[in-house]
């Protein structure tokens, strides 16, 4: 059984995020792997170990509430980040890793710190950044493009060595206004801006995390995926 | 002084934008209700301050996320049939452009006696444009319908959109708010009066106005019902004529024999309201979904849809997607587990379900999809 746990499903529920877990779990189904989902709310203790964990995005005023809690969870999450099991931090959740967030309200909300980054939103909400948009994934499964819809006001700066998910089409687009860097690849743990169903449009995102299990199932027949596969190069169509 | 010169300054420019609106009809370049307001945008005075400031009226504006259209559409209904004189933006032109157009294109026809009532329906992110050019020595009212998950690429947060429409109210000495008793009401700044929908007086009104089926309607109702209340404003419910939905919001038409029902779709909240009206009987399912400007270009609240509901609604169905966005809603169906047929191409789905000789179709539609399809059966064309 492959156990998936969602993160603050009620608090971190934006924009369609959920619809990943009901990807994930279906395309389990068809290259033969049961699953469970397990929501992880607000005090909820976590005795086990998981092999996925999701968690989605959520508004200002909801990630105060949220980051308390998730400091309780911090070792848990470790744990499994450098044990090299995939997790997906979308939006809210993924600038909760950081040092901290200054929200468009110039308050600080500190992250979890497990990764050197930050944060911070300007002051002017109508600077943000806004649309369907397309960024360079390393792995290869259906090409090598991963698209989606971002929506953030938060312009997120990785120090250190840290690695972006992908290289946006645009510097207008992704993290920040300054590189072209998209989301944060940790091992298997991925952040990003993008918003919706993530899975859905990008199977190579899901052919990555779950390299091992594809392994194991030698049957595995691509056509399957040509549905989403249609609906990645709908997006890839449009004019950016 | 004021109400002179700006009696002569408007009148010469409604001249001029009333020929332009006839010109853009006369020649189907389009309504006719939008092109005006650009227009005087585009000059370096602001029109809405001095329209706001003419007309002696009690203002009345509505938004949310669902239901403007329909309630505002009610509203002019009530205060017409009740012998009041209205000014209102019925053509769904709601952002502040459609409420310029709406006062330069009927200037001519108050400018002498201003009307009882100006009656707009406001798009919920123009709310604290608008505001903000309202004079601030008047009184105006405010109808919150809803707020709820939208377009994400126009309305980023709710609680954001909330902020900045409280904050459009803090130099107003008056002004009166209407809500109702959800989630989103505890961050607004009171005070504020709560829609009422308990009152037998209120439920009597409801039955003469026939608003027995449309659970959302009546909900709408509430707010109109409280509005006038508080502004003691008389109303003979018993000599108002049956309400007459606004098209697209569940009206029937005809094309080649098949009965149409089309149902404006364009957010989570109103496809789950849609999904819960869906007639048992109906056999067929349209759910025609583009990305248009109108639609916003982000379609991943189709993943916010409540996926049982879905699954139940659909049921034993004939379900077909169409639209430039049919891969991704029948990607979630077929995720789902839901059989459906993506034709992607709108006229191939209809002519489809004509030849097959179908009694019924129930279409589910966002915004332009709605728009198109209203404008072609109205046309009385085989789409």
């Amino acid at each position: 059984m492959y156990k998936i746990a969602h993160l603050y499903p009620k608090e971190l529920n934006l924009y369609g995020d959920k619809g990943n877990i009901l990807y994930l779990t279906y395309f389990l189904n068809q290259i033969g792997i049961k699953s469970e989902v397990t929501d992880i709310g607000l005090k909820t203790n976590i005795t086990e170990d998981f092999d996925f964990i999701f968690s989605g995005g959520g508004p200002d005023s909801l990630q105060n509430l949220v980051y308390k809690d998730f400091l309780t969870k911090k070792d848990f999450l470790i744990k499994h980040i450098e044990m090299n099991k995939p997790s997906v931090f979308v939006c809210g959740s993924f600038q909760l890793l950081g040092k901290y967030y200054l929200n468009s309200k110039n308050e600080k909300v500190p992250g979890l710190g497990i990764f050197n980054f930050y944060t911070q939103s300007p002051l002017n909400q109508n600077k943000r950044i806004v649309g369907n948009t397309y960024f360079k994934f390393k792995e290869s499964f259906f090409g090598n493009t991963v698209v989606g819809f971002e929506n953030h006001n938060g312009r997120t700066y990785l120090e250190d060595k840290l690695t972006p998910l992908g290289e946006s089409f645009s510097k207008d687009s992704g993290n920040n206004d300054f590189d072209k860097g998209e989301g944060l690849l940790y091992k298997k743990t991925l952040g990003t801006y993008l918003h919706g169903p993530l899975f859905v449009k990008n199977p190579n995102i899901l052919e990555f995390l779950l390299k091992d299990l594809f392994i194991r199932q030698k049957n595995l027949d691509l056509k399957t995926f040509y549905p989403e596969f249609v609906a990645h190069q709908n997006v890839l169509n449009k004019k950016f | 002084m004021f109400k002179t010169f700006s009696k002569i300054h408007l009148s010469i420019i409604s001249f001029f934008l009333i020929k332009i609106s006839y010109l853009l009809k006369f020649f189907k370049l389009g309504n006719g209700s939008t092109l005006p307001g650009l227009l005087l945008q585009k000059l370096p005075l602001n029109y809405l301050s001095i329209y706001f400031k003419y007309f002696d009226s009690k203002y009345i504006f509505i938004t949310g996320t669902n239901g403007k259209t329909s309630t505002t559409a009610l509203l002019n209904q009530l205060l017409l049939e009740s012998g009041y004189t209205v000014l209102s933006n019925l053509t769904g032109s709601n952002l502040k452009r459609g409420i310029l157009s709406a006062f330069s294109l009927g200037f001519n026809s108050y400018k002498r006696h201003s009307p009882n009532f100006c009656v707009f329906e406001v798009d919920e992110a123009s709310v604290p444009g608008i505001i903000e050019s309202f004079p601030k020595d008047k009184v105006f009212s405010l109808l919150v319908l809803n707020l709820s998950r939208d377009q994400l690429d126009r309305y980023g947060e709710i609680d954001i959109l909330v902020d900045k429409i409280n904050d459009s109210f803090k130099d107003f000495i008056k002004y009166n708010l209407f809500l109702k008793k959800d989630n989103y009401t505890a961050n607004f700044n009171e005070p504020y009066f709560l829609a009422n929908k308990d009152s037998g007086e209120f439920k009597k009104a409801c039955v003469k106005l026939r608003l027995l089926t449309k659970d959302h309607l009546i909900e709408n109702f509430s707010f109109i019902f409280t509005l006038l209340k508080e502004l003691k404003v008389f109303v003979n419910y018993e000599k108002i004529t049956p309400f007459k939905q606004v098209p697209g919001r569940g009206n029937n038409y005809y094309f080649n024999g098949v009965k149409v029902n089309l149902n404006l779709t364009k957010n989570p909240a109103s496809f789950n309201i849609n999904l819960k009206q869906l007639p048992v009987e109906s056999e067929n399912i349209l759910i025609y979904m583009n990305d248009n400007i109108p639609d916003g270009h982000d379609v991943s609240w189709f993943y916010d849809i409540d996926y049982e509901l879905l699954k139940e609604a659909l049921k034993g169905k004939n379900t077909y997607v169409a639209g430039s966005r049919s891969t991704d809603f029948f990607n979630l169906l077929n995720i789902l587990g839901i059989p459906a047929f993506n034709y992607s191409n709108l006229n191939n789905t209809l002519l489809f379900c004509s030849s097959w000789g179908f009694k019924d179709l129930y279409i589910l539609s966002n915004y332009s999809a709605t728009r198109h399809l209203v404008k072609e059966f109205a046309e009385n064309k085989n789409v």
